[in-house]
């Protein structure tokens, strides 16, 4: 299932936890645990709205971003270029 | 049920001692699933709390009775897994596979059921006899779930007894085959979690050689499946414990097999879908969430362009219908009295400080203040489409123009903020690891119409364009946005050349709007506005005033005007004389500065208001032209210094303003012939 839900991900469509779950004809919460598994063992990542974006940013207090989607996606294994 | 023993230190003492003669049953389960209250339910008063040895985590133990006899019952530490992660995770399956006792009752949430089988499947494979208090599930009934518990406890193959401990429903049961399955009445014939075949022939592998080796009291078969599964604890003792030889063929084992720790995780979540999907009933249709049913529509790739595309549309009316009317009125009876009211009483004055005030202050920061009906409604707009829940689905129907670029799932996060100020939308792409990624995400994200932008050609396609302004507008965000798109494209071509990966959105649910969170932002927002204006807005157009002033007080000599003819040039091919031309490269300093320097350009006084004086000036082709170069043109200041700030290179920074300069020409260019060809 793991392997299902990870070649999904390797694929180019992106989809909500709902599709996601009715493509692998499992709950939303069950997606849900077993991103939480992957990003535990470092194959996947959450990205949060302004994660890192937040520090020094203007609207930093009043932008709601706390509020906005969480995305998962496969994790970059090394940067290609450092900053 | 519980008996309670006030009794001193000594007494306390001897009572622990003689109670570990008694029948030893194990509470475990995930945090939140009414353990606790299941554990004070039975035990009452008669319990004792302390610390695991060596740990600060609390150590709950207690005695209850039960059909004539006393049984200890011991509340282990809420775990989500039995994996070494945590030291609550290895206090319970320490205290379960060393005290070996006679019943674990796995308390598990009947809300989330999902989560709780997962420690579920942990605990069956272990060899203690294991129970499942099936709890809370009155509030799996109130979610619209439909157990079927004859099901699901066939295929466990264990005891499942449903329960809501809050009113002590279900505990005479509980104990009643808690009773059964202690003195052995009962028989379990635990269905465990399957991992692949080729993964089982790798842990029977495992098994034969670490058979013989490994300590009391692990049991052989799960100690094999922990190292499988790459548990580090285990992995550590079965290093020390094992000859090297042994060690060797078990690494060499693991090392063939090192997707092995994937597929046993794989097999538990396989194993918890069968339960789910046989044992549990979903929502029928009709009860289906406000969220599910409206996302069917939101989030459909067509369909959700169309309600984007619609909602985007339904804000410029809104803007038009309720803030344009409001605009205009401030500008006739705020500005213009106040314009007359500052000439009026300023006449005695010098020349000079009446035109500043009436010219540049008023003209100027008066001009960009009636913005505010605009702003205030599209924060508004755009604040309670984020809060009920709908921006997030904006976003995700936008990743179909992200597969055009190419460009990661986390481009889009940045892109996104860009709504609101393209400043944060840069700054956010220190998410993005890939640095072409990253770049190519800079370089488009100020092609997102902010809301500066968007207020400028608010105010101006309402002017101009009267009761087309809200197709003029909506027409001209939806260009800046394919701009982006063709922009990425090329990017990705040139610079990145990567290839997109997918992503998984988690979108939060609709709810409600708060309205007061609504009011708050548009407050703390247009609070900023006003900052801006009293302070960037207002030196602008002193500075303005002061070139359009000088050298001898008349403005076709002036410095402005020098400066404007020099100019005149470039924006003459999108139809501009050299005010327009300045004013749009006044919107390089902040946005709002172009209405600002028209204000101050032309006044505002007895031939009517600044959007009077502009319809009567220029023709609609030009007009149009103005505002298609405005949404393009090159980022304000504080964005360019962001991205210079971000790519760490003015090189980027001009680059960025190469592509947007040249874009917004070319398009403008275009629209101002096409439209200029069509009798505008």
């Amino acid at each position: 299932m793991l392997e299902r839900l990870l070649f999904v991900l390797e694929g180019s469509q992106s989809l909500s936890v709902e599709e996601l779950a009715a493509r692998l004809q499992t709950t939303p919460a069950l997606v849900q645990m077993m991103l939480e598994h992957l990003a535990r063992q470092g194959r996947v990542e959450a990205v949060e709205f302004c994660e890192v974006g937040c520090e020094g940013c203007p609207l930093g207090s009043h932008c709601g971003a706390e509020k906005r989607p969480r995305l998962w996606q496969l994790k970059v294994r090394s940067r290609s270029e450092p900053r | 049920m519980s008996e309670c023993h006030p009794a001193g230190e000594a007494t306390h003492k001897n009572e622990l001692k003689l109670q570990r003669d008694l029948p030893l049953i194990a509470l475990a389960g995930q945090p939140n699933t009414g353990k606790s209250t299941l554990f004070n339910l039975l035990t009452g008063l008669n319990q004792h709390v302390g610390n695991w040895p060596g740990k600060t985590i609390e150590r709950r133990e207690g005695v209850f009775h039960d059909n004539g006899r006393s049984l200890r019952l011991i509340d282990l530490p809420g775990t989500y897994s039995l994996t070494a992660n945590s030291p609550e995770e290895l206090i319970a399956r320490e205290f379960i596979l060393r005290e070996q006792p006679d019943l674990v009752i796995a308390v598990v949430s009947a809300a989330n059921l999902e989560r709780s089988l997962y420690l579920v499947a942990e605990l069956i494979s272990l060899p203690t006899p294991l129970v499942v208090a099936l709890n809370m599930m009155d509030v799996a009934e109130l979610e619209g779930y439909r157990i079927d518990v004859e099901v699901l406890q066939a295929a466990l193959g264990i005891p499942v007894v449903p329960l809501v401990a809050t009113r002590a429903q279900g505990v005479r049961e509980l104990l009643r085959v808690v009773d059964q399955v202690i003195k052995g009445e009962r028989v379990l014939m635990p269905r465990l979690p399957d991992i692949r075949a080729d993964h089982q022939q790798a842990l029977k592998a495992i098994q034969s050689l670490i058979q013989g080796f490994v300590p009391q009291p692990y049991p052989l078969e799960w100690t094999a499946m922990k190292l499988l599964e790459g548990d580090a604890e285990l992995t550590r003792l079965m290093h020390k414990t094992l000859p090297p030889e042994r060690w060797e063929a078990v690494h060499e084992v693991l090392r063939s097999h090192d997707d092995a720790l994937m597929a046993v995780a794989s097999g538990r979540y396989e194993w918890i879908n069968r339960l789910m999907r046989a044992a549990v009933a979903r929502p029928p249709v009709g009860q289906i969430s406000l969220t599910e049913r409206l996302d069917r529509w939101a989030t459909h790739p067509v369909l959700g362009l169309g309600i984007l595309a619609l909602i985007l549309g339904a804000v410029f009316w809104v803007t038009f219908t309720l803030g344009s009317p409001l605009q205009a009125w401030l500008e006739s009876e705020v500005v213009e009295r106040l314009a007359s009211f500052a000439a009026a009483t300023l006449a005695p004055a010098p020349a000079w400080l009446q035109s500043l005030v009436v010219d540049g202050v008023i003209g100027g920061v008066g001009a960009v203040i009636t913005f505010i009906p605009i702003l205030a409604i599209f924060f508004a707009a755009f604040g309670l489409l984020e809060d009920v829940g709908y921006m997030a689905r904006a976003a995700y129907v936008m990743d179909n123009f992200m597969h055009l670029m190419g460009l990661h799932g986390k481009s889009f996060l940045p892109l996104f903020l860009g709504f609101g100020c393209n400043v944060p939308a840069v700054m956010g792409t220190r998410v993005i690891d890939s640095w072409s990624a990253r770049l190519v995400t800079i370089l488009i994200a100020p092609f997102i119409p902010c809301t500066a932008r968007m207020v400028v050609v608010a105010f101006l396609a309402g002017a101009f364009f009267g009761q087309y302004a809200t197709l003029v507008s909506w027409g001209l965000a939806l260009l800046a946005l394919i701009m982006l798109v063709i922009s990425g494209v090329l990017l990705n071509a040139l610079l990145f050349k990567g290839k997109r990966s997918a992503f998984i959105m988690e979108m939060p649910l609709y709810h409600l709007p708060n309205w007061r969170t609504i009011a708050l932002l548009v407050w703390q927002r247009t609070l900023a506005f006003l900052k801006k204006a009293g302070t960037v807005i207002l030196a602008f157009s002193v500075l303005i005033w002061l070139l359009s002033t000088l050298p001898g007080g008349d403005l076709e000599s002036s410095f402005l005007a020098m400066f404007g003819r020099l100019v005149e040039p470039g924006g003459r091919w999108m139809g501009f004389d050299w005010r327009l031309t300045v004013a749009l490269l006044a919107s390089f300093l902040a946005k709002e500065n172009a209405i600002a320097t028209l204000g101050v350009v032309f006044g505002s006084g007895e031939e009517g208001g600044l959007s009077q004086i502009l319809v009567a000036t220029y023709s609609p082709a030009v007009a149009l032209a103005f505002l298609t170069a405005t949404m393009l043109f090159i980022p304000c200041a504080a964005t360019l210094a962001v991205i210079k700030q971000e790519a760490a290179s003015w090189r980027w920074a001009l680059v960025n303003i190469a592509l947007m300069l040249a874009i917004s020409i070319g398009v403008s260019t275009l629209v101002y012939w096409l439209a200029k060809g069509l009798g505008g």
